[in-house]
């Protein structure tokens, strides 16, 4: 029984790592604000249009049915989130809270300060799920956008984790600019 | 036509426009093709960028209110044919219009947000005449 558990926690993590791995990048609009290229292996979420902010999230649920419960458990999640500068700080922090949502003994490393990458770290608790995570959050203000993205520890070092982000927010091709997106949003009101 | 705007239409053509025919199959279950009118675009380098955002999704976002039960999945299927893209410079020569099968969206696509329709409009031109 030992060996049975051994070994299906080693597959789990051996796929897990392997789906981070073998990672190519689709292309997913952004409604009116343009586009970005996201590990294939991520789902789109409905976005989410308030007044003055949009977020745009994707996630992926792990395989294996050890993590399954009454919670939808998340072994990856990223948030792109456009703002004006009124409602940057909102927006951010609804970034952050979307993709750490789960993420318990969230600590920072220190900050960089500017658009610099923030890098935390803390224990994605969900259903029978006990994992350490990377929670990275990056603004790029001359946008009015923020990236946010969480992944556990034992799929993606540090570097690994990082260097998703990076490309994430590098692949951004704009189509309107995020103010005049952000107006279009606000005239289509509510959530869509 | 300059290289930035054979290329876009290449994207365009090869990629984009599939994978948004792709994605009004997927919302009322048959396929509906876009059928772009490239010479109004030939010298309009930020029409052509705006067109998958402004024109396309907007269509999708309207069928995806317009097919919300059975009844307008099927009226959609039976009703729409194509959806055809035409670029006018100015925003007084623009039209919608939606006859015999074929939804044709006549914006000044370079004006940005001025020259597009709203998925509001194009769902009520759609659920008045379907």
């Amino acid at each position: 029984m030992r060996i049975l558990l051994i070994a299906l926690l080693a597959s789990t993590a051996w796929y897990g790592a392997s789906r981070m791995r073998g990672a190519s990048a689709t292309r997913r609009a952004l409604r009116e604000l343009g586009h970005v290229a996201v590990p294939r292996r991520l789902a789109d979420r409905e976005p989410e249009e308030r007044d003055g902010l949009a977020l745009f999230a994707f996630g992926r649920v792990p395989g294996s049915p050890q993590y399954m419960g009454s919670t939808t458990p998340y072994a990856e999640r990223l948030v792109v989130a456009a703002w004006t500068p009124t409602t940057r700080a909102e927006a951010a922090d609804r970034a952050l809270r979307t993709v750490a949502l789960g993420v318990e003994g969230l600590t920072w490393e220190a900050d960089a300060g500017g658009d610099a990458v923030a890098v935390g770290t803390g224990t994605y608790e969900a259903n029978m799920a006990r994992r350490p995570a990377w929670v990275l959050v990056r603004d790029d203000s001359a946008r009015g956008l923020t990236f946010a993205y969480m992944a556990w520890r034992r799929d993606a070092s540090r570097e690994a984790a990082l260097r998703t982000l990076e490309r994430v927010a590098g692949s951004f091709a704009p189509a309107l600019p995020t103010a005049e997106y952000l107006a279009l949003a606000r005239a289509r009101g509510g959530v869509r | 036509m300059g290289l930035a705007e054979r290329r876009r239409i290449l994207e365009l053509q090869q990629t984009i426009l599939p994978e948004r025919e792709r994605e009004l199959a997927d919302i009322c279950g048959r396929a509906i093709p876009y059928a772009v009118d490239w010479d109004t675009f030939a010298d309009d380098a930020e029409a052509l960028s705006l067109l998958e955002y402004s024109a396309c999704h907007r269509v999708a976002m309207a069928l995806r209110v317009v097919c919300r039960d059975a009844l307008g999945r099927e009226a959609v299927r039976e009703g729409l044919r194509e959806v055809a893209i035409a670029n006018v410079a100015d925003t007084s020569a623009m039209a919608l219009t939606f006859e015999g099968g074929v939804l044709r969206l006549r914006g000044a696509w370079g004006q940005r947000s001025a020259g597009m329709f709203g998925d509001a409009e194009i769902g009520a031109l759609l659920s008045a005449r379907l």
